[in-house]
């Protein structure tokens, strides 16, 4: 019986949590669009949103003028969708990383998709590409990444128990990174500015098709991780096990990373390489609602949200300056991370 | 098993249909901007026309916005407190000491909103930076802010100049002054090129731009000071094969390369003759090392200073044929196109006298019967 | 016949050492500036006061002032490195370990800019780089022992991209912070250069490295030893946990004066070891001297190379991942995952 009112009581816990935090989440969306530099009285920045989301609202209220409109239409929608969408990729990716590979020192980057896409990004402002051009060339260098990725670890005899793709994922990266360094090398002033602001993750350059870009992979990608999520607790036993289970592991792994690659792609395609969220925020998570990825990843997605917004609500608001959010990510996650670690001394991570 | 439960599955599905749906938005159709101020038509760089404000309050962007139009009322912001510090290495700082000491100048906005909270008769000339990412003219006008473009990818020197200028003062509703400032700017080459008399000339040194900031010499760059078209006049390039300019070299090129005369580019002359490495260099030997600053040759578009420059150049490299007359013509520039007068300090100041007495020749650029002394 | 096989492998470090200082002789004949070797000789003999010959200033600013402390500080670095990688290697029991994959060079990075960017004399920029290199090290040790009860295998190398990445990442912030124009400064930094060679850095890095040299061959039969596991060194009589941290700060002393002097080159510190031990053996006895002799060959190589070679000089740094890939992949290829947890 007590067992079962423990059960039970973590049951409501999460889901409680879980609720606050989708509450919370939303709310938070929705002023982060009313707050800003410009002067606009919360009031009619909330009626100016809910015309603008509203698909069947009448002509615009003459009251408004075009700038006020041009703020939320224009500047705030996209930079919050974008934030939103950043966090929300980092923190699905992270979460089914860390879980799939049993370690919680996972990241994003885990098969070379960061540092591709940042090499892609690289070459298309060395070749003076439009903006547009270069979210592409990014992507593609992402989903390049991961396939050079693969390629190592399976040159390796040894049977793909995970560790095999971690490191090559890890040579893959570094890899990447003195490629991206040879571009910043060969860059002029102009690019090398541009090179070096965008790699440290910025989402200054917010606009409809960068949102678009990280939407579909994120929603589809990130839909796709949820309706697998249970399989995730079965993979953090080890691989017999869950094989008896019934579970195709080597499948599912390939399923994972390759929705992961697909998201994480389209994040540092539209925004540059933001650190220390993917690593973050699952534990935070885990933190709140316990280590069952039925709960916990829905909270990964809607904390890094909510991560990603509060940074850049600070950045539009508070801080006189357009600060990269790589920078702000790294400054503000890593005393968060190691109080985690601090805390977690005693308990062991992976079993001997 | 499958245990669905409706607060976890709904958590995440209604956030990612909310959030679906607030991306949907994006699709509708904008409003139409309609200026509330008169406007008027000018041909920005591209010779594009642009709805520009009738009376324009301000301009966002230092730039060479002052010596084209002299217009210091008109400047509305220049930049942070960088802008601030480039904008002291020059000359004009000091004819227009209220716009250097006006801290509301140099006050930026800091993103798209600050941007869009200025007026509407604020214009933004070519690009802002925000946050490292440059946003040009297209993407602003897209936001209802007034943008130019005041010349695009225009190759040759000159013409950028024309445009530049021609632009500028189109927009400030003063298109006789391009004459003006234009006429100037090439009556400058003109003196020049009949003193120097350049297609007489038979023997050309040859000329490198050098800089090691901080003395630190793995950052040792060259310029080739002749790809500039102006200096061209006076200099010759039988560098071209080598170098490539602008980029960061090893110090044995340039001993292989062991031009004629040197220019440094942010490095002190003392710790540059002082220095073991360079003691072969011919250059070294005869002294024909000078050091440049940004109010002799100004910026590579400054129009105010590339005749000036060029000058200084020419001077240097052929003083058999160059009578010294560089004193002269700045005072008289500077007093025709501003009405200032340089006093003989601030001249000392500009061609950097203490730094490069020592230097071969240099006397000819100092103070007629003073106390300067060179070697 | 195993006889002589095994003579020719105790005399590899000879050999080795022989090819060292020729290439270094040789070396001193490339650059982009054109000097024959029978010039180059009488300038040696005119330097070294013998003989009349007429030299210019140039001739000696450059076989005087700008090769040699080049040549040096790249062959320096390259022992360093390659005993580094060798000694951590032996160290952690685990092959695929190198100082760039612990955290010592981003630590040290991240300290050396940051002395930059505060101010600080050269004095201060090798002591932070230190000081970094060290913090960075002794993070990723805590780290790896908090996530799995072994200090080795593949928590140790997960922990070091991690604080790795922190290091860049901060560098990164260091870079966005100091307005005044450093920035390309940091850029060659990174990626790895010895253009900037001077007596300074050569006086530096050459006793840095031969203190920690010496250090680590007078060691060298200990971590053979370390070799055997824990328990039965500890009953053999070696104090295992003192021997750890006397690697380790040698190596970080030795690694970090290399990035501040140099910037970050990695994959050395990986594939020399492997190469050497190819060669002679996994005893570190004869190992360790192999790795640094060949550690000072393959930079060597490395940098004269792009200094003659590549027109725009490529960094370093660039360069050995460029080579250190395939190497590693090869690794890959020929190793089982089993052998890297024991």
């Amino acid at each position: 019986m007590r067992q079962n009112d423990k059960a039970i009581s973590s049951y409501i816990k999460s889901n409680g949590i879980l609720t606050i935090l989708t509450a919370i989440t939303v709310i938070s969306v929705i002023a982060s669009l009313c707050i800003g530099t410009y002067p606009l009285p919360f009031s009619k920045a909330f009626e100016i949103m809910m015309h603008f989301i509203w698909p069947w609202s009448s002509d615009y209220n003459t009251e408004w003028t075009a700038k006020e409109i041009i703020i939320i239409e224009l500047i705030r929608m996209p930079r919050v969708l974008l934030a939103v969408f950043v966090g929300v990729a980092l923190g699905i990716s992270g979460t089914a990383l860390q879980g799939m590979m049993r370690n919680p020192l996972v990241g994003p980057d885990l098969v070379g998709v960061a540092s591709g896409a940042a090499f892609g990004g690289v070459l298309a402002v060395m070749m003076d590409m439009s903006s547009y051009t270069m979210v592409i060339m990014a992507f593609g260098g992402g989903m390049m990444g991961m396939v050079m990725t693969f390629a190592l670890a399976s040159l390796s005899k040894s049977e793909s128990n995970g560790m095999t793709l971690i490191l090559s994922g890890i040579f893959v990266g570094a890899f990447l990174m003195a490629c991206v360094g040879l571009g910043q090398f060969f860059a002029n002033d102009g690019q090398l500015n541009e090179i070096t602001f965008w790699l440290l993750g910025t989402l200054t350059r917010a606009n409809e098709e960068r949102v678009w870009t990280i939407a579909i992979p994120t929603l589809v990608g990130g839909s796709a991780l949820m309706f697998i999520r249970w399989r995730l607790n079965i993979l953090s036993l080890n691989d017999t096990d869950a094989m008896s289970l019934g579970i195709n592991v080597r499948l599912i792994r390939w399923v994972i990373i390759s929705i992961v690659a697909w998201i994480v792609a389209s994040q540092v395609a539209v925004s540059g390489i933001v650190a220390w969220i993917g690593l973050v925020i699952p534990h935070f998570a885990r933190m709140l609602v316990g280590p069952d990825h039925r709960s916990l990843l829905p909270a990964s997605a809607l904390l890094g949200a909510l991560f990603v917004l509060a940074i850049d609500a600070l950045t539009r608001t508070v801080i006189q300056e357009e600060i990269p959010i790589g920078v702000l990510t790294t400054l503000i996650g890593t005393p968060i991370i190691i109080l985690i670690f601090w805390k977690k001394q005693t308990k062991g991570w992976i079993s001997d | 098993m499958f245990s669905i439960s409706p607060f976890r599955e709904g958590s995440w599905v209604i956030f990612f249909v909310f959030m679906g749906f607030m991306t949907f938005s994006l699709l509708r159709p904008l409003p139409v901007i309609v200026p509330n101020i008169p406007m008027h038509t000018v041909l920005d760089g591209d010779n594009t026309p642009v709805q520009m404000p009738l009376a324009v309050k301000g301009i966002v962007g230092w730039g060479s916005f002052l010596p084209m139009t002299h217009r210091p009322d008109l400047l509305y912001k220049g930049g942070g407190e960088l802008g601030r510090k480039i904008f002291s290495m020059y000359i004009i700082s000091w004819i227009y000491p209220d716009v250097l000491n006006d801290n509301a100048v140099w006050g930026t906005p800091y993103n798209l909103e600050a941007l869009l909270a200025y007026d509407d008769d604020i214009v933004v000339i070519n690009n802002v930076y925000f946050g490292g990412m440059a946003f040009g003219s297209d993407d602003l006008q897209r936001l209802g802010i007034h943008a130019i473009e005041t010349s695009s990818k225009i190759e040759n020197d000159d013409e950028y100049l024309k445009s530049n200028v021609r632009v500028m003062n189109t927009l400030v509703k003063q298109p006789q002054f391009t004459h003006t400032v234009l006429d100037r700017y090439f009556q400058g080459f003109l003196t020049l090129e009949h003193d120097l008399q350049p297609q007489k000339i038979t023997d050309r040194p040859n000329v490198i731009g050098v800089g090691a900031p901080s003395n630190n010499w793995a950052r040792l760059f060259v310029i080739r000071i002749d790809e500039v078209k102006q200096n061209q006049l006076a200099l010759s390039s039988p560098t071209k094969q080598e170098l490539a300019s602008g980029r960061q070299q090893d110090p044995e090129r340039i001993l292989s390369i062991d031009p004629d005369i040197i220019m440094l580019l942010g490095t002190e002359r003392r710790d540059f003759m002082s220095d073991p490495r360079w003691q072969g260099l011919k250059a070294v030997q005869t002294n024909k090392v000078y050091e440049n600053s940004m109010k002799i040759s100004g910026s590579r578009y400054d129009i105010d200073n590339l005749p000036i420059g060029a000058r200084w150049m020419a001077e240097i490299t052929h003083p058999e044929i160059m009578r010294p007359k560089l004193r002269e013509t700045i005072t008289k520039y500077y007093s025709d196109a501003y009405g200032y007068t340089l006093s003989d300090t601030q001249l000392d100041d500009i061609l950097l006298i203490d730094k490069n007495k020592d230097a071969s020749g240099y006397k000819r650029f100092m103070r007629q019967g003073g106390s300067c002394e060179a070697k | 016949m195993i006889n002589s096989a095994l003579f020719i492998q105790k005399k590899t470090p000879l050999i080795l050492g022989i090819l060292l200082l020729s290439t270094i002789i040789v070396s001193l004949g490339f650059g982009s500036y054109p000097i024959d070797y029978n010039r180059i000789t009488e300038i040696i003999l005119h330097l070294l006061g013998i003989g009349d010959y007429a030299v210019t200033l140039k001739e000696i600013a450059i076989i005087e002032y700008i090769r040699p402390p080049r040549i040096l500080v790249a062959t320096l670095s390259g022992i360093a490195l390659g005993v580094s990688g060798a000694a951590l290697q032996g160290m952690m029991r685990n092959p695929l370990v190198e100082p760039n994959l612990v955290g010592v060079t981003g630590g040290a990075a991240f300290g050396g800019v940051l002395a930059i960017v505060i101010g600080l004399a050269q004095a201060g920029t090798i002591l932070l780089s230190f000081i970094g290199g060290l913090g960075a090290l002794l993070s990723t040790f805590t780290l790896a022992k908090i996530m799995n009860l072994r200090s080795d295998g593949i928590a140790l190398i997960m922990a070091g991209f991690f604080v790795g990445s922190f290091c860049l990442a901060g560098v990164g912030f260091l870079e966005f912070y100091d307005k005044s124009g450093a920035l390309p400064n940091i850029v060659y930094w990174l990626l790895g250069t010895f253009r900037g060679a001077d007596f300074t850095k050569l006086l530096l890095i050459s006793t840095t490295t031969l203190i920690g040299l010496t250090v680590i061959i007078l060691l060298r039969w200990r971590i053979n030893l370390l070799s055997l596991g824990d328990v039965d060194a500890m009953a053999i009589g070696i104090d295992t946990r003192k021997l750890r941290w006397i690697i380790i700060i040698i190596v970080t002393f030795m690694v970090s004066s290399q990035v501040a002097v140099s910037g970050i080159i990695g994959w050395v510190g990986l594939i020399v070891p492997h190469i050497a031990r190819m060669l002679v053996g996994p005893d570190h006895r004869l190992l360790l001297p192999t790795s640094a002799l060949l550690g000072g060959l393959f930079v060597l190589g490395l940098d004269t190379i792009t200094r003659s070679v590549t027109q725009g000089e490529i960094p370093v740094g660039v360069l050995s991942a460029f080579i250190g890939t395939p190497i590693v992949s090869f690794i890959f290829w020929k190793t089982k995952t089993k052998g890297w947890n024991e």
